[in-house]
């Protein structure tokens, strides 16, 4: 079995460590006999989504985002969209979240225009929102699931009714601090603040990509448990810690 | 000097010496900021009475690593040609921590002048704020990369900031910078020749692309379409040998010199050594004297030290961000024989609380260095450390998590056989921590 990845602008977009998402998913792949094969895709390549599986935006530096976007509007866009109507399995952290919505208005200068997967809109704000985070997702109805991760992130982002959150906060500041919501979701495509990296301590979440990535491309999906016995642990001290630790709902500098 | 900057300085000094002893008496920390923090709080422009105060001017060395090593590497060149020198040695580099070196030091109140030097390692986020306060004769900047996002920001910002700073700059101040590192040379782009001078290794051993030795210029898109400057000092012909050193040519205008002997270890200190030596020459050391001092300049604390433990070798070495990790795997290429690794990784205070840099250093790469048969990882973000471990692709070894470091040694140590070393990678607090405990374990 094999599944195929893109993964955009791995040096522009490469805070945070973010590639551990990337890793994290291969690892899983690997250890069930799924080929992963990632591509890489940059500025200029205009790659066709259709043979694609799976998609990944990370976190860039403030000032690369109006590269992307200009790339993204010159070379990406139509492709995308038409993958993620059709179900892509597609990733978004912190600025790749926020690229996925429909603007992004910066305290100084014009606002950069997203492109409008999601019905999200972010506003920049003075102080940033940065710590750990707690959030609770329902990933699949009746199973929900405590995402970890910490946030830094200066943009509050306010959804529309056309997608939903990933999730609620349990600890931490999420998408404005107002409405208690976290990321967001449309059909497969997924965006969040959280990073850490994302994906290695919510292995849940990553097999759940893959479960997605599978039925889309073969159908049916029989993802083999794997030995997730240090994520657990690792889990569960963190989630004591946040919980015990921050007793605010949220940390802004 | 008047007679009020006079007793004000009287009263700092004495409020930073008994805050000193009083917060060490209590078991409060180190006392390495809090007397700083007290005396400024009572003279909120103490700065402008003991800026003045040395005869020969402030040197002060920003950047994301190699501040601490190039200090003491310059102090040492410095005090070599007998003058008299403040520093920060302990690495305190904060506002309130330079504060509390200097009055820890011998002030000599009755006279003008505290020493020849003022010498001091300063936090890039501090010295943006204070630059104009400390009226530097000297500015080194080693390099600029990723380090504690939650609490510098992005590189970027920082270094529009400095460049700011350094054009708006009223008073006689030359930039000493490192050449290799694009960041570091943008900065120089806007300042009179005159005022820079250039530092850094010739031929292919700087590569950003890799990520191994420096950061990519962030402000263009691929990082190598960069200004590149003349060099005024540089090191060729490279010989590294492990943790004993390294040898190399040196070059300055009309001048080269073979076989340069340094005992610390790694390409980046190399690069530490010619920031030191750059500067010095600025100020008119000669550079003959300078290189020949350099073979007693030994490694700072926690950066590559050497412990014994019951016939145990033990090195500890200091990571806090990617490319300081990245650098000390370029190192450890090196290293012979078994060995076991201990990853002590901490996200308290100095620390940063994000730790989610680990995943940006190339651990891929310590996988290639032969003979690891164990590794154990420790500190309150054990479980995060082991994670990048398993989902880097390690070789067969044995992983262990262990979140009490002291407990992980002794049971490391315990299993180790004979002729193997144990490496130590330690972040910020960590390392305050588990030195000390190594210190008397050796004793």
């Amino acid at each position: 079995m094999q599944l195929r990845l893109a993964y955009f602008y791995p040096s522009l977009m490469n805070l945070y460590g973010n590639r551990g998402n990337v890793q994290t998913l291969a690892l899983r792949c690997r250890r069930r006999g799924i080929e992963l094969l990632i591509q890489e895709v940059g500025i200029g390549d205009q790659t066709n989504m259709t043979g694609f599986d799976l998609a990944f935006f990370g976190g860039g530096h403030g000032k690369e985002q109006q590269k992307i976007r200009q790339d993204i509007f010159a070379t990406k866009i139509n492709n995308l969209r038409a993958a993620i109507a059709d179900g892509l399995v597609t990733l978004t952290v912190c600025s790749g979240f926020e690229l996925f919505g429909e603007y992004y208005r910066p305290l100084e200068g014009s606002v950069l225009k997203g492109i409008a997967i999601f019905d999200a809109r972010t506003e920049e704000s003075k102080k940033r929102a940065i710590g750990d985070i707690i959030i609770r997702s329902e990933l699949k109805s009746g199973v929900t699931q405590e995402l970890i991760g910490f946030e830094n992130h200066s943009g509050r982002t306010y959804l529309g009714p056309g997608c939903h959150p990933l999730g609620r906060v349990i600890r931490g500041f999420g998408n404005n601090g107002d409405d208690n919501t976290e990321g967001a979701r449309y059909l497969n495509c997924f965006g969040t603040y959280l990073h850490g990296p994302l994906l290695p301590k919510n292995p849940a979440l990553a097999d759940y990509f893959l479960e997605l990535a599978l039925e889309r491309r073969y159908g049916k999906y029989d993802l083999a448990p794997l030995d997730d016995l240090l994520e657990n642990e690792t889990r569960r001290r963190m989630l004591k810690r946040i919980k015990g630790n921050n007793l605010f709902k949220g940390r802004v500098q | 000097m008047m007679k009020r900057s006079k007793l004000v300085l009287w009263i700092a000094t004495l409020v930073v010496r008994f805050t000193y002893y009083l917060s060490r008496a209590l078991k409060m920390g180190e006392g390495s900021n809090m007397p700083g923090k007290v005396a400024l709080w009572l003279f909120p422009d103490l700065l402008t009475i003991l800026v003045p105060r040395y005869q020969k001017g402030l040197i002060l060395i920003t950047g994301t690593n190699g501040k601490t090593t190039t200090t003491k590497i310059l102090v040492e060149l410095i005090q070599g040609f007998g003058f008299k020198v403040t520093t920060n040695a302990r690495g305190a580099n904060l506002l309130s921590g330079i504060v509390t070196s200097i009055l820890l030091d011998p002030v000599r109140i009755k006279r003008e002048y505290a020493a020849d030097y003022g010498i001091f390692e300063i936090d890039e986020a501090v010295l943006i704020k204070y630059l104009n306060r400390f009226h530097p004769r000297i500015l080194v900047i080693t390099n600029f990369s990723n380090d504690q996002l939650d609490r510098y920001g992005e590189i970027d910002t920082n270094v529009n900031r400095i460049i700011d700073l350094v054009q708006g700059l009223e008073y006689q101040c030359q930039v000493v910078l490192n050449g290799n590192d694009p960041n570091v040379a943008r900065i120089g782009s806007v300042l009179k020749p005159e005022n820079r001078f250039f530092f850094g290794i010739k031929g292919g051993f700087v590569s950003s692309d890799t990520g191994i030795l420096i950061e990519k210029d962030t402000s263009v898109e691929d990082g190598t379409a960069m200004e590149s400057f003349e060099l005024n000092l540089w090191a060729d012909s490279i010989k590294t040998d492990y943790l004993n050193g390294s040898r190399f040519r040196l070059g300055t205008s009309g001048i080269s010199l073979d076989n340069v002997e340094i005992r610390l270890p790694g390409m980046f200190n190399i690069l530490n050594t010619l920031a030191a030596l750059a500067t010095g020459l600025l100020v008119g050391n000669d550079l003959f004297q300078m290189v020949n001092l350099l073979n007693k300049v030994t490694p700072s604390y926690g950066r590559s030290e050497c412990f014994n433990y019951r016939g145990i070798s033990v090195f500890l070495f200091l990571v806090k961000n990617p490319v300081g990790f990245n650098h000390i795997i370029h190192l450890l290429n090196q290293s012979p024989g078994n060995k076991r690794l201990l990853f002590l990784i901490n996200d308290l205070g100095a620390d940063g609380k994000d730790i989610s840099w680990i995943w940006d250093v190339y651990l891929e790469n310590l996988w290639k260095i032969p003979g690891i048969k164990e590794t154990v990882t420790s500190g309150t973000r054990a479980g995060d450390m082991a994670l990048r471990v398993k989902y880097s692709n390690p070789p067969h070894f044995t992983l262990n998590v262990d979140y009490s470091p002291r407990r992980a040694f002794k049971e490391l140590t315990g299993r180790i056989q004979p002729g193997e070393e144990l490496l130590v990678l330690a972040n910020y607090t960590s390392m305050s921590k588990f030195r000390p405990y190594l210190l008397k374990k050796c004793r």
